[in-house]
C-alpha cells in the first residue's frame, strides 16, 4: 500500500487535490452552483467571479468546482461496475474452463468488437438522457476488458506451483478462487483500473457533451462545455476552464496508472 | 497465410452475428417502443397497437430476431424519424464523408506520428524526446470535443482564418463521382473547391487525429528503441550507411508491426471520436446524423448506427491482422 502512493508520483498529487476538492466542494466554492443571477451574465473573469460567469449568471468557478465530484464520482462508479462484473466473469472463466470458458470468452469478443464508444451510445440513447443511464452504458460495455485480462491471468496463474499444491491439498474452487488466485490476479486490475478511471471520466463527459449524460443545470464538465458553445464567442473562459478541469483529472490518472505500471511490469516502460 | 486468412474471416462473420445479437437485445430490452417512437409525440394507443402490430413488436423473441436478421440481409434497416427516409439511404450519403474525414485523420496521425516517433527514438533521453512525451502525455489527457472548440474558438472565433463548419462554403458544388469530396474536387480538377473543402476539413482533422498521433508517437518511439538494441543496427552503422537510411529502412520496418497494430486499434477511437468532432464541426457525416438520431431518440437510425460502425471497424480489424501477417509471416495464431 505505501509503495502504492509513493509510486504514485505527480499524478497522485493531482488527484488528491482534485479529491479533496470533490469531497467538500463548499469548502472551496464561492457561490451556489445553481444560483441564477440575470443581472451579472457573462461576465469575464474578476476578482469575485474568478472563473466568470455563465449566461445565467451562474459563477463558473463554483460550478468547476462542485462538477469536480460529479465527474470524478462517475468515473469512478464506471471503472467499479465494469471491474467488478468482469473479473467475476474472467475469474469463473478462467478457473472453470471448459466450455463455460469458451461461451464466456466468445461474448467477450463479441462485446470487444464494438468500437469504444460506440455501444455505450446506443445503449444511452435508448435508456434515456441521464448521467446515471451514461454509467450503465459505458460499464455494460467495459466489462469484457476486464473479464479478458483476468481470465488471461488466471489461466497463467493456474499452473504455478502454490496453486496445485493447495489443490492437492483439498481446497475447493470457491477458495481457490478467493484465497490463492484473486489476490495475485488483482495487480494488473489495479493498474487497469487506474489508468481507466481517467478515460472513463472523459467518456462520461463525451457523452454528457453529446446530449447523453449530464444534463444542464447539472454542473457536470462535459455538460457545462456543451452549454458554453451557444456563448463560445462571447464568452471563452465557459467552456474553457472545464476543460482544464477534465484535463487535470484525466492526466492526474494517466500519470498514476502509468506508474503503477512501471511498478509492477518495468518491461512495459516506454 | 491463406488458411489464416480464412479462419480470421469465419471468426470476423461469427463475430458480426453476435453483434447483430448484441444490438438486437439492446434495442429490444431498452425502454424505448419503436412504434411510438415512429409515430411521434400524439399518437393515440389505437395506432400505436396498429404499428405494433405492423413491425411485428408482440411476437415472440426468436421470431422477432428472425425477422430483424432478414431485413438486415435485405438491407432494410427501418425509417428515420428525423429525415423521414430509409435510414440505409442516409446511411450511404453520410458515410463517405465519415471515412473521408477518418481516413485523413489516420494518415495525418502517422504523417506526423512516426516521424517524430523516429526523431524521438534517435534523440531519445535528450530535452527533444523529452517535450515530444510530455506533449504526448498531455494530449492523451485533452477531451476531442474540448479541443474541438477551442481550435474553432481560436481559428473561426478570434483569427477568422477558418470556416466554422461545414462541408463547403454556400455555393459551391462538387460533381459527386465517388462520394469522397476531396477526391471528387481532384478528380474534376475542381480546385476551388478542393481548396475549400481543405479549408472546411483542417480544424477537424487537426481535432479529431490529436489523440492518435500522440499515440502512434509513443508506439514508434517504443518500438523503435527495441529494434535498435539489436546488433544488426550496429553492423549497418559500421559499414557506413546514413543515419537516416538506418532508421527508416532497416528498423522501422521491423518496428512497424506494433506500429500497425496500434493503428488498428485507434481506428476504433477515430470512428467515435468522428461523432464528436462532426458535430461540433457541423461535417455531414454519419456521427452527425447519430447526435441528431440519439437526441430525437430516433430508434432505427440509432441501431443501425451501432450496427454498420461496428461492422466497419470490424472489417478494418480483419484488415489490420491481415496486412500485419503479410508483414511479419512469423506471427501465429491460435
Amino acid at each position: 500500500m505505501l509503495r502504492f502512493l509513493r509510486q504514485g508520483g505527480i499524478g497522485l498529487w493531482i488527484i488528491a487535490l482534485l479529491a479533496i476538492v470533490a469531497i467538500a466542494p463548499d469548502v472551496f466554492a464561492t457561490h451556489a452552483p445553481l444560483q441564477i443571477s440575470p443581472q451579472s451574465r457573462l461576465e469575464a473573469p474578476s476578482a469575485e467571479h474568478i472563473f466568470g460567469t455563465d449566461h445565467l449568471g451562474r459563477d463558473t468557478y463554483s460550478r468547476v468546482v462542485h462538477g469536480a465530484r460529479i465527474s470524478l464520482w462517475a468515473g469512478l462508479r464506471v471503472v467499479l461496475l465494469a471491474s467488478l462484473f468482469g473479473t467475476l466473469i474472467g475469474l469463473v472463466s478462467g478457473l472453470y474452463g471448459g466450455m463455460m470458458d469458451r461461451v464466456l470468452m466468445r461474448a467477450v469478443d463479441v462485446f470487444l468488437a464494438f468500437p469504444y464508444l460506440i455501444l455505450a451510445m446506443g445503449i444511452a440513447a435508448l435508456l434515456g438522457r441521464s448521467l446515471e443511464n451514461a454509467i450503465i452504458g459505458l460499464a455494460l460495455v467495459w466489462w469484457a476488458q476486464y473479464a479478458r485480462l483476468v481470465r488471461n491471468k488466471v489461466l497463467s496463474l493456474r499452473e504455478m506451483g502454490y496453486v496445485t499444491s493447495a489443490r492437492a491439498l483439498g481446497a475447493g474452487q470457491a477458495r481457490m478462487m478467493f484465497r490463492h488466485i484473486l489476490p495475485n490476479a488483482l495487480t494488473p486490475i489495479f493498474v487497469k483500473a487506474s489508468l481507466d478511471v481517467g478515460q472513463a471520466i472523459l467518456a462520461t463527459a463525451s457523452l454528457s457533451f453529446i446530449g447523453l449524460g449530464a444534463a444542464p443545470p447539472s454542473p457536470e464538465w462535459g455538460a457545462m462545455i456543451t452549454e458554453a458553445r451557444s456563448h463560445i464567442l462571447d464568452a471563452w473562459w465557459l467552456p474553457t476552464f472545464p476543460g482544464v478541469g477534465i484535463f487535470l483529472a484525466v492526466l492526474g490518472f494517466n500519470m498514476l496508472g502509468d506508474n503503477l505500471r512501471d511498478v509492477v511490469d518495468p518491461r512495459s516502460r516506454s | 497465410m491463406l488458411a489464416y486468412i480464412l479462419r480470421r474471416l469465419v471468426f470476423t462473420v461469427f463475430i458480426v452475428f453476435g453483434v447483430a445479437v448484441v444490438v438486437f437485445l439492446m434495442a429490444d430490452a431498452l425502454p424505448t417502443d419503436p412504434a411510438v417512437a415512429a409515430l411521434g409525440v400524439g399518437a393515440t394507443q389505437d395506432m400505436i397497437d396498429a404499428m405494433r402490430e405492423d413491425l411485428g413488436l408482440d411476437e415472440p423473441l426468436p421470431v422477432r430476431f428472425a425477422a430483424y436478421l432478414g431485413r438486415l440481409v435485405r438491407g432494410d434497416l427501418g425509417r428515420s424519424i428525423t429525415t423521414d427516409r430509409p435510414v440505409m439511404v442516409d446511411l450511404v450519403e453520410r458515410y463517405p464523408n465519415t471515412i473521408e474525414l477518418a481516413l485523413l485523420s489516420m494518415l495525418f496521425s502517422i504523417a506526423v506520428g512516426v516521424p517524430l516517433g523516429v526523431a524521438s527514438a534517435h534523440r531519445a533521453r535528450t530535452w527533444v524526446d523529452s517535450l515530444l512525451r510530455g506533449v504526448a502525455i498531455s494530449a492523451a489527457a485533452l477531451p476531442i470535443f474540448w479541443v474541438a472548440l477551442m481550435l474553432q474558438l481560436v481559428f473561426y472565433g478570434r483569427l477568422g482564418w477558418l470556416p466554422a463548419g461545414g462541408r463547403l462554403s454556400p455555393g459551391l458544388e462538387v460533381a459527386a463521382v465517388t462520394g469522397f469530396t476531396t477526391l471528387d474536387a481532384l478528380l474534376t480538377g475542381n480546385w476551388h473547391a478542393l481548396n475549400d473543402v481543405g479549408r472546411h476539413l483542417l480544424l477537424p482533422v487537426i481535432s479529431l487525429s490529436g489523440l492518435t498521433t500522440a499515440t502512434i508517437m509513443r508506439m514508434t518511439r517504443s518500438s523503435m528503441l527495441d529494434v535498435m538494441r539489436e546488433p544488426y543496427v550496429d553492423t549497418a552503422r559500421s559499414k557506413g550507411l546514413r543515419e537516416r537510411t538506418i532508421l527508416y529502412k532497416h528498423v522501422l520496418r521491423t518496428a512497424a508491426t506494433p506500429i500497425v497494430t496500434v493503428i488498428g486499434l485507434r481506428f476504433g477511437h477515430l470512428l467515435a471520436g468522428a461523432v464528436i468532432t462532426e458535430s461540433i464541426f457541423s461535417w455531414p457525416g454519419v456521427g452527425d446524423y447519430a447526435v441528431k438520431a440519439m437526441l430525437r431518440n430516433d430508434y432505427f437510425a440509432i441501431t443501425a448506427f451501432v450496427m454498420t460502425m461496428t461492422l466497419f471497424y470490424a472489417l478494418i480489424n480483419l484488415l489490420t491482422d491481415v496486412s500485419l501477417v503479410w508483414l511479419d509471416p512469423t506471427i501465429k495464431y491460435d
